[in-house]
């Protein structure tokens, strides 16, 4: 596999791309955490291997390979595209076939599988056409005439799951029978092609303008085309240190903390506002923002802009929240008092903060000893709120944002608080726990 | 063995002034770990969702939020660090209180009362260094079984099948430390008697059999006596439950002294 070569040319930004006052060179070393930035172009590509070698590259192949001793010359040829790579080995299992739909006017599948996935060809065909068929229907044209999956032998997992203009490999062959995780790996790299290739964001300063929108798409299609259901509240809960998205990559310091944050906490912000806007609006905006920046190079703003002219609403609090400064919607239930208010019933006070994010509606749900049950919404303008309740009955608990509807809240062990500590347990712990460390103290010391 | 418990418990009832000492100790750190663990304990049980309205899958959540946290950031290290100190705090004092004791032990049949502080004076420094690298040799399998047993439990698909797979470690641990105490107790003790430390090891050694009965048999009965009180806490609770916790300290430090002087016994038997 020959991909993410340097040096390579730097991308020449003229005025007003991605907000510049005036036009340069946009130019980073290369960052093990980052990815890519670079202007469209057109390649022409002669590329020379043993004579036993099948080569899979961006673009088309223009010209039968010429064979001349012992050795094969393939030419390729790309256009639109801002990078190009290629793969050779002599055992690939190859296989083809056409494929158009509204929006993929008219595309050759190619597939390069290791011979350990020879028999899963069906299932990356399947997953190929499928994700293209969905990508063109919702977002727009799909502007290629190829497409090749590149699937590598076990030893070269580092070149698994990786998006090329035009090219992308599936996740290594170490199983003759994977489960969802190749359908998986598959779509993702082709999501890129819309939001990598096309879009072609600057990876190196807001990378999740792709990983992020491109995480957020593979899940719609494995939804859409195999009835697998996102995990986001237990991905939500994985954010224990959110950071901003629009960052330079090195930035995030190490890899986990880059890959969260690009890859998960992106694509929850992109849920978050599909579920604040509802879903058909939030269809509308992935298509105007792919329609309307496709080859453009865009930035986060340019996605706010986008965001906004759709829902014609305010989204300056969110983005600099969640986007620019990295915050999470930080819902508490912070204190609860209840006592008898003199005249047989009860009186609460109870106090619930948002000490982080931007303002948001949330459902508030009381419960009562009595087991009747109250719900509240509490429009989350001002960081804190304090309710009174009266009731005939102690109140027992309070859970704020119960039916988890709040994508960006990332610590939800504070949205519930009872009134008290139920005494039995807590003595039962108390005790246990003791009597555990003094054994274990005991054992050792005096 | 029936032989060196009894005379062990002799010894003990001698020692009865260092026994309530020994007590209002345990129960001076008992009273503040109770506070330390309580601390944790209740603002978690408040916020534990049992009552939550979608049920089940809220517990599920919480636990996985509770994992996540423990794991991916720096919430229980103040926790642990907290606990640590205490228990190096406790481990500096005991050598000096080993060196009196085992002194006081060994002069067990002289006349006039305990001679525990002569006991310090005379050796602690002796008695620390044995009980000292005891406890660096017996920790020490902690450098690779912690990281170890963290990165399982990463791989592992559910807490019940790293239990499973820790349980020989464990064990293997306990075996170990067991096996590094009983030498450099007799050590400890030879030492504070003013006896050559090797000696002491030949005879933990040489009287292997009986040490292990004593060595386990009487925690044994400290460790059901605890299971009984956390126990309690079932049928009993509030104050009860918690004075019953705090005076388990009187059972524990006497079980404690007994076995102490029990294996001072079987250390001991070779003069007579
Ligand atoms: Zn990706």
């Amino acid at each position: 596999m020959a991909g993410q070569w340097f040096p390579k040319v730097a991308a020449y930004e003229t005025n007003g791309v991605r907000g510049r006052a005036s036009e340069g060179w946009d130019l980073h070393q290369y960052h093990g955490n980052s990815e890519f930035y670079a202007d469209f172009g057109v390649y022409g590509v002669k590329i020379d291997v043993p004579e036993d070698r099948i080569v899979a590259a961006t673009g088309f192949q223009y010209k039968q390979p010429v064979v001349k001793d012992g050795r094969k010359t393939y030419q390729f040829y790309a256009e639109d595209v801002h990078d190009f790579s290629w793969s050779a080995s002599p055992d690939f299992v190859t296989a083809e076939d056409s494929f158009s739909s509204a929006g993929v006017p008219g595309v050759r599948i190619k597939l390069y599988l290791d011979p350990l996935h020879a028999k899963q060809q069906e299932r990356y065909m399947h997953a190929a056409k499928s994700a293209l068929a969905k990508l063109g229907e919702w977002y727009g044209d799909y502007p290629y005439t190829t497409l090749s999956v590149v699937v590598p032998p076990a030893d070269a997992e580092g070149a698994g799951g990786m998006e090329y203009p035009t090219l992308v490999t599936g996740a290594a062959a170490k199983d003759d029978n994977p489960g969802y995780e190749l359908e998986r790996t598959l779509v993702h790299e082709i999501a890129h092609q819309y939001w990598y290739g096309i879009v072609a964001s600057n990876e190196f300063e807001e990378a999740w303008l792709d990983e992020a929108f491109t995480s957020y798409t593979e899940d719609k299609l494995m939804a859409a085309i195999y009835g697998v259901s996102a995990r986001t509240p237990i991905e939500s809960l994985y954010m224990t240190n959110p950071m901003p998205l629009k960052l330079d990559a090195w930035d995030y310091g190490d890899s986990d903390a880059y890959a969260e944050n690009v890859y998960i906490r992106g694509k929850l912000v992109l849920k978050a506002i599909e579920s604040q806007a509802g879903e058909k609006t939030m269809s509308k905006i992935m298509r105007t923002y792919f329609q309307k920046y496709r080859f453009k190079h865009p930035d986060s703003q340019s996605f706010q802009r986008v965001v906004e002219a759709v829902t014609k609403d305010d989204w300056k609090a969110f983005f600099q929240s969640y986007v620019y400064r990295g915050e999470s919607a930080d819902f508490a239930v912070a204190s609860i008092r209840t006592e008898p208010d003199g005249e047989g019933g009860y009186q609460s006070i109870v106090l619930l903060t948002r000490t982080q994010g931007s303002p948001q509606a949330a459902t508030v749900q009381f419960g009562f000893k009595d087991g009747k049950t109250v719900r509240k919404t509490w429009d989350g303008i001002q960081s804190h709120i304090q309710i009174r309740l009266q009731s005939a009955s102690p109140l027992s608990y309070v859970a704020v944002d119960p039916m988890l509807d709040i994508v960006l809240d990332h610590s939800r062990y504070d949205n519930y608080l009872k009134a008290e500590a139920p005494v039995r347990k807590r003595t039962k712990f108390d005790v246990t726990l003791g009597q555990l460390i003094d054994a274990i103290v005991g054992s050792m010391a005096w | 063995m029936n032989d060196a418990i009894r005379q062990g418990w002799e010894t003990t009832k001698r020692h009865k002034y260092v026994l309530v000492a020994l007590f209002l100790y345990r129960l001076l750190w008992g009273f503040f770990l109770y506070r330390f663990i309580d601390a944790i304990v209740a603002p978690i049980l408040t916020r534990y969702p049992d009552e939550h309205p979608i049920g089940e899958a809220a517990k599920q959540l919480f636990a996985i939020e509770a994992q996540f946290r423990l794991l991916k950031t720096d919430l229980a290290d103040r926790t642990l660090l907290m606990l640590g100190a205490m228990l190096l705090l406790r481990m500096l004092i005991t050598p000096i209180v080993n060196a009196g004791l085992y002194y006081s032990f060994a002069h067990a049949q002289d006349q006039g009362g305990t001679q525990v502080l002569q006991g310090i004076r005379r050796s602690w420094k002796k008695v620390s260094l044995f009980y000292g690298a005891e406890k660096l040799i017996a920790l020490a399998p902690a450098i690779w079984l912690i990281p170890f047993g963290r990165s399982a439990y990463l791989e592992m698909p559910n807490a019940a099948s790293w239990i499973g797979q820790m349980l020989p470690y464990a064990a293997g641990w306990a075996i170990w430390m067991l096996a590094v105490h009983l030498p450099f107790l007799f050590m400890q003790f030879s030492a504070a008697a003013g006896d050559r430390p090797w000696q002491g090891a030949i005879r933990a050694i040489r009287r292997l059999l009986p040490l292990l009965g004593v060595t386990i048999l009487l925690p044994l009965l400290s460790l059901l006596g605890s299971a009984a009180v956390s126990g309690a806490t079932l049928i009993w609770t509030g104050l009860l439950a918690i004075a019953l916790n705090q005076a388990f300290h009187f059972v524990r430090s006497t079980i404690a002294l007994w076995t102490a002087a029990c294996q001072h016994r079987l250390w001991q038997r070779e003069e007579a």
